[in-house]
């Protein structure tokens, strides 16, 4: 469902401007970022797989250029230009992306698609969460879609789980690297779970500093070269050493971590199993889960009828989420039954600013045609 | 060109000098038709045959696009530009030549990276410790991604290489790198190692058949013809390494 034919469009256009008003009326200022964005910010952020669905190209200049595959990083960029002054913010949104879609042309993944959104910026609570996920809720039940399904995730919930447990922060490091691909994740598990015997280290654990190493290369004739400093192949060395050392993480470490990953259930349910598995195991994380327990409560006294489903391994597909992640779906729809969906992304302004802002956000968007699309239902 | 069968030949170097000697010695010697510099051909006894010299690359481009029925190509190239390979294309003869690896190296001096596992390792520190994302320089963007996905390898981003790829990490425009290799000369001339389970495709130039270009009558005959007489000057089992 491209645009370009005019019923088309203007049925997106008088979609779009009753999403606009509802977002304004909300106190959120509109902005409207570049279509044409710096490519090095996405490909930093998002890593090789969006980077094989975004137009990339080189100016004569040499600049590397995209045309936005999102607008969450062009909306952040807006941010930024205004200023240190400007300490919080909310911003709404509409506009095409653009994305490679590999295959048969499909009308509900087009190359060209428009995304309504909100990002709001500055605010670490609870309640910032809420007011996002509910406002895109209600964006979308005013469109006229009259049943969806609201999934969702914390993904602070499993940092804090991953700090009440007993091992190095090393691992807890790996393994929350690798939360995102839940077969590395599985892969990641049991790797630490097993003892690490049988390593050989390619220097003495006495010459593992940034001296040794480049003595060591020195002796064997190889020069140092590239952008990775020796500190860090250090660090690597040092890490590999000292796992050797460590205890593995237990079975009951394991078995609880995986348990749960696959907590998946309606409000409150999904809360009570995750209470009692911690309660069963002693570990204090009372408050971080009674805070999310109280979001998610909130937010299904304001979805009304639809229900909201709470994964506790939901949320693994894209990498700067930190807290609260949902998502809109039409069950059985497929990729076009998923219309909407957003969280909370607190490192990204940080990254972006290369660490000389840290100003925490969340923010949600919705996929235009698809939400056209699910209102003809 | 009605209904010929066209086949793409390389247009230059050692591929095309290898490519026009296994044409002889199959007995299907390929002459130049006109002027003596230009880029058409034709098989001595297989009249419906029209010869192309392109570009190793643009023969693979044509092999997907249906533009030519049957092309001499580097399966390196047949993996990268034609996403959909084995759908559109059947590699019907491997030819003994044009041999080169696809491998993932890195500075001999990362005494910590020795698999592409350790390579995730150092790319997620890389991107806390620098704030962006460990690069590597490739002219092959798809081989890299499809491999370093299945080995669970995210925490990189490529950088188009265009000119030397091997001197991207001294020159410090890639962190690591994936190209090709037929000795590992060039790569440990460059302070680089191949990572022990890095090596992504072991290529060599091979007949490849389009199965897009639509082909009828007696072209299927002939395709059959080239492939028979090919595989026979091919020299014994093993001997291509």
């Amino acid at each position: 469902m491209t645009a370009e034919g005019a019923i088309e469009f203007e049925a997106l256009e008088a979609q779009a401007a009753s999403i606009m008003s509802l977002f304004g009326e909300a106190g959120y200022e509109r902005v409207a970022p570049a279509f044409i964005q710096p490519a090095s910010l996405f490909l930093d952020r998002t890593g090789e797989a969006l980077r094989a669905r975004t137009y990339v190209f080189t100016d004569p200049n040499g600049e590397e250029l995209c045309l936005r595959p999102d607008l969450t990083i062009p909306v952040c960029r807006v941010f930024l230009q205004r200023g240190e002054q400007s300490v919080a913010a909310k911003f709404c949104y509409n506009g095409p992306a653009f994305r490679i879609q590999e295959g048969k042309p499909d009308p509900l993944c087009p190359r060209e698609f428009r995304q309504a959104g909100i990002e709001y910026f500055g605010e670490r609570g609870e309640a910032a969460d809420l007011e996002v996920a509910a406002l895109t809720i209600e964006a979308v039940r005013r469109s006229g879609v009259k049943s969806f399904t609201v999934k969702a995730g914390h993904i602070g919930l499993f940092a804090a789980l991953l700090h009440a447990l007993p091992m190095p922060e090393r691992w807890r490091a790996r393994l929350a690297h690798a939360f995102w691909r839940p077969h590395a994740f599985s892969e990641e598990l049991a790797i630490l779970s097993r003892p690490h015997d049988g390593l050989t280290l390619p220097l003495p654990e006495e010459e593992i500093t940034p001296e040794g190493l480049l003595k060591s290369l020195e002796s064997r004739g190889i020069s140092f070269i590239g952008r990775r400093r020796p500190e860090e192949i250090v660090k690597r060395l040092a890490g590999k050493a000292a796992d050797a050392n460590e205890t593995p993480l237990s079975k009951e470490t394991v078995r609880l971590i995986e348990t749960y990953l696959h907590i998946a259930a309606g409000m409150p349910a999904a809360f009570d199993a995750i209470e009692a598995l911690f309660a069963d195991v002693k570990l204090d994380l009372r408050e971080a889960v009674a805070q999310a327990r109280g979001l998610f409560t909130a937010l299904k006294a304001t979805a009304g009828d639809m229900p909201i489903v709470f994964g506790a391994g939901f949320g693994r597909h894209f990498e700067y989420y930190t807290g609260m992640v949902f998502q809109i779906e039409i069950e059985g729809a497929g990729m076009a039954g998923q219309i909407a969906g957003g969280g909370r992304y607190d490192g990204l302004i940080s990254a972006l600013s290369g660490g000389k802002r840290d100003v925490p956000a969340v923010g949600a968007a919705i996929h235009t045609e698809r939400l056209l699309g699910a209102t003809r239902r | 060109m009605g209904g010929k069968l066209i086949i793409g030949v390389p247009s230059k170097g050692r591929l095309m000098e290898a490519t026009l000697a296994l044409f002889r010695a199959g007995g299907l010697p390929i002459g130049k038709t006109g002027d003596e510099r230009g880029y058409r051909g034709a098989i001595q006894g297989i009249g419906d045959a029209a010869v192309e010299f392109l570009s190793a690359g643009e023969i693979a481009r044509h092999l997907q696009s249906g533009r030519i029925h049957l092309g001499v190509t580097g399966e390196d190239l047949v993996r990268e530009q034609i996403p959909d390979a084995d759908e559109r294309v059947d590699l019907l003869l491997k030819l003994g030549f044009g041999h080169a690896d696809v491998v993932t190296a890195v500075p001999d001096c990362w005494l910590d990276v020795e698999t592409m596992a350790d390579l995730e390792g150092a790319g997620a520190l890389f991107a806390a410790e620098h704030g962006r994302r460990l690069r590597v320089a490739t002219k092959y963007p798809m081989l890299t991604r499809r491999y370093f996905l299945s080995k669970g390898v995210v925490s990189y981003r490529t950088v188009e290489s265009l000119g030397a790829t091997e001197g991207a990490p001294a020159s410090g425009s890639a962190e690591a790198i994936v190209d090709i290799t037929s000795t590992g000369t060039t790569l440990k001339a460059n302070g680089l190692r191949i990572l022990s389970d890095g090596i992504i495709l072991k290529s060599q130039a091979n007949l490849v058949f389009s199965k897009v270009a639509g082909l009828h009558g007696g072209a299927h005959q002939s395709v059959r013809e080239i492939s028979e007489k090919l595989s026979a000057a091919l020299p014994g089992p093993g001997a291509d390494g």
